[in-house]
């Protein structure tokens, strides 16, 4: 909807869930956001979660990637089934592809580590909240791994599994820390373009078929990769 | 001829073919019959049947063992039968055939010579195999009753025990129990029976040998004593055992415990506590948190991570560095890894002069490495999003920096490309191999 992200925040205040087992992080991102966004619910496990957005519908989740009782994966799809699910920004400690690519494969837009500065969290806010796709340096890294795998893809879904070079470079440059606008610029394309083959990236992501993730995974010794940890 | 032997020797154990076991069973049992009717000695005879016979349980102990599992009172109750079966057999030959008798004389008066059940089961009876005074079927039969009496008992013993469940060896398939754990009983009496009768009978075999004999008469009873006591002791000692094992785990889990209370202290909470007392200095606490999360993160990842022998280990261990030493915050990504290399080391090397020219032109900007390793090329991007330089202007001091990464990496036949735009932050990009 908005190209810039800071014009929303200001004729709306973003309503915020936030999802996670810990107490004290809940906390700590409410403080952090109180002055630009409401925060209308909390979680601390799946179920909840779903209960929480289903009531509250949010314009913005902020989802924990590792919870009890089925992962950040399991709130996904708990409110995939809702009229109009909320933007997911998946947030975590980790900093394994095995925990970030499931989430947004499974719908999240969006993935921060939980060390991000305040700033840059509201930005990543506003922009998954104005519908577009958050990569993170760290995200754009991992999605790059993902869709590099060893064997080519197969010709009848060539077009879905494969990148094309300019959105591996516009990814490429996302890893590197490069914003938006610098990216426009250094590839002499509009940041209209840039936002919209991120978002292409996305969709194949989520979009690629079971079997190729499964066979990336199994590449790199990382089969089960989608069952979450026991608590 | 290696290579081609090779695959067959990794694919698997070797394992004997069915139909050569059953063949060398069969050849082994005929030799015995013939060695035994051509008079040759008995020890011969008897060590290549037990051979034949052996290599023919290889291969039916399984399909038993199979049969077994289906239907185990039925099993149960057919050793009872050969137990009386070699029971009645033997005192059919001494009515009948033998030259014997079957007299228990230390109980039933006569000239007691011995307390053991005397029994001669001689002479010339109409059994083919005929070794000596003894009979082969009458000392198989012996062998498998006693056998069958253990396995029964022993089954009883696991059944109290509660080991049942562990299913991984034939043997404990071949005993494990139904849902039901009230049938000990109808296992071990069984088994005392089939005991008691293959070694009345045993002795009465071996007793025309002994008898009359001090040394052999000592060295039965002997063994005999022995096997009685284990038979008493096996209960205990698998019980023993048993309660060792449970204590062993119990303290395995421990220490583990210790171990890593032990080490959460040293790190985590020292950490925590240090982070108490530095409360107003907010730099201290983030430079705190921030060593803890590598020194954790190394940990949970294992000891191998400690180590820096691979190229992401190398750099990951950089970042921490430089990390530390300006008090900022690199996220750093790795995409890939190998070995750490000439090459690698010089990237490294150069990696942590781009880091900590990061920290000191770009104080509090984030910082962003970025790399992807293969096999055949390694790429490193450190970009800062500080105030940036006009390349054309760089300060001489500057450029030895510069300089020294671009020598360093030119070394190894690499590149490092610097790349600034004022306003916009700096890049560097390291790049060895093809």
């Amino acid at each position: 909807m908005n190209s810039s992200g800071e014009g929303s925040a200001a004729a709306r205040r973003l309503r915020l869930v936030v999802v996670d087992d810990h107490a004290l992080f809940r906390a700590g991102v409410r403080a952090e956001l109180s002055e630009h966004c409401d925060v209308v619910g909390e979680a601390a496990e799946p179920a909840e979660a779903v209960a929480v957005i289903t009531t509250q519908t949010p314009d913005v989740v902020l989802l924990d990637v590792h919870l009890p009782g089925g992962g950040g994966v399991a709130v996904l799809r708990g409110i995939a089934r809702m009229a109009t699910p909320p933007a997911v920004l998946a947030l975590s400690v980790s900093d394994a592809a095995e925990d970030v690519v499931p989430i947004v494969r499974a719908g999240a837009v969006g993935y921060v580590t939980k060390t991000i500065d305040t700033a840059e969290l509201l930005a990543a806010i506003e922009r998954v909240a104005g519908g577009d796709a958050y990569f993170s340096p760290r995200l754009a890294a991992f999605v790059l791994q993902a869709f590099s795998a060893p064997e080519p893809p197969r010709a009848e879904n060539a077009e879905l599994a494969g990148l094309t070079a300019r959105e591996r470079e516009v990814l490429h440059h996302l890893a590197r820390g490069y914003a938006y606008k610098q990216i426009a610029i250094r590839l002499g394309i509009s940041a209209r373009t840039v936002e919209s083959h991120v978002g292409s990236v996305l969709r194949k992501l989520q979009l690629s078929s079971r079997h190729e993730v499964t066979h990336w995974a199994a590449s790199r010794g990382l089969i089960g990769f989608e069952d979450d940890p026991p608590e | 001829m290696s290579a081609t032997e090779l695959p067959a020797t990794v694919s698997g154990r070797p394992r004997l073919p069915p139909r050569l076991v059953v063949g060398l069973a069969g050849a082994g049992l005929i030799a015995g019959t013939a060695f035994a009717q051509a008079g040759a000695p008995d020890a011969v005879a008897v060590l290549v049947a037990a051979a034949g016979a052996a290599c023919g349980l290889r291969l039916l102990a399984p399909l038993a063992a199979r049969a077994v599992m289906r239907s185990r009172g039925l099993v149960s109750v057919l050793l009872l039968i050969a137990g009386v079966g070699v029971w009645i057999e033997a005192g059919v030959r001494r009515t009948e055939d033998l030259q014997g008798r079957f007299v228990p004389r230390g109980f039933m008066g006569g000239t007691p010579t011995n307390g053991f059940v005397r029994a001669q089961i001689s002479g010339t009876a109409g059994w083919p195999w005929r070794l000596g005074d003894t009979s082969l079927l009458s000392l198989a039969l012996v062998i498998l009753g006693a056998i069958s009496g253990v396995v029964l008992l022993s089954d009883a013993v696991r059944l109290r025990l509660g080991l049942a469940p562990l299913r991984s060896v034939p043997w404990r398939v071949l005993t494990a129990p139904r849902e039901r754990r009230g049938r000990i009983l109808a296992y071990a009496l069984p088994g005392v029976v089939l005991i008691i009768a293959a070694t009345t009978l045993g002795i009465a075999l071996a007793n025309h040998y002994v008898v009359g004999n001090a040394a052999l008469e000592a060295l039965v009873l002997l063994v005999a004593g022995a096997a009685a006591a284990m038979l008493i002791g096996s209960p205990l000692l698998v019980g023993w055992w048993l309660r060792l094992d449970r204590d062993k785990v119990g303290t395995a889990r421990e220490e583990e415990r210790q171990r890593f209370a032990a080490h959460l202290h040293d790190s985590v909470l020292q950490t925590l506590a240090l982070v108490q007392r530095q409360a107003h200095d907010p730099a201290a606490v983030m430079r705190l948190a921030r060593r803890q999360e590598h020194a954790l993160r190394a940990w949970m990842a294992g000891e191998s991570e400690l180590v820096s022998d691979t190229l992401a280990a190398a750099l990951r261990d950089v970042v921490a560095e430089v990390e530390d030493e300006y008090a900022m915050t690199i996220e750093l990504t790795a995409i890939g890894d190998r070995a750490l290399d000439p090459a690698g080391e010089a990237l490294v090397a150069a990696a942590r002069e781009a880091l900590r020219n990061a920290g000191r032109h770009a104080p509090g900007a984030s910082v962003v490495a970025f790399g992807e390793i293969t096999a055949t090329r390694v790429e490193l991007f450190v970009r800062d999003q500080g105030p940036g330089f006009e390349p054309a202007s760089v300060a001489a001091e500057r450029r030895g920096i510069r300089d020294a990464m671009v020598g360093r990496m030119a070394m190894v036949g690499g590149r490092a490309v610097i790349e600034s735009v004022p306003g916009e932050g700096t890049e560097v990009a390291l790049t060895v191999g093809s």
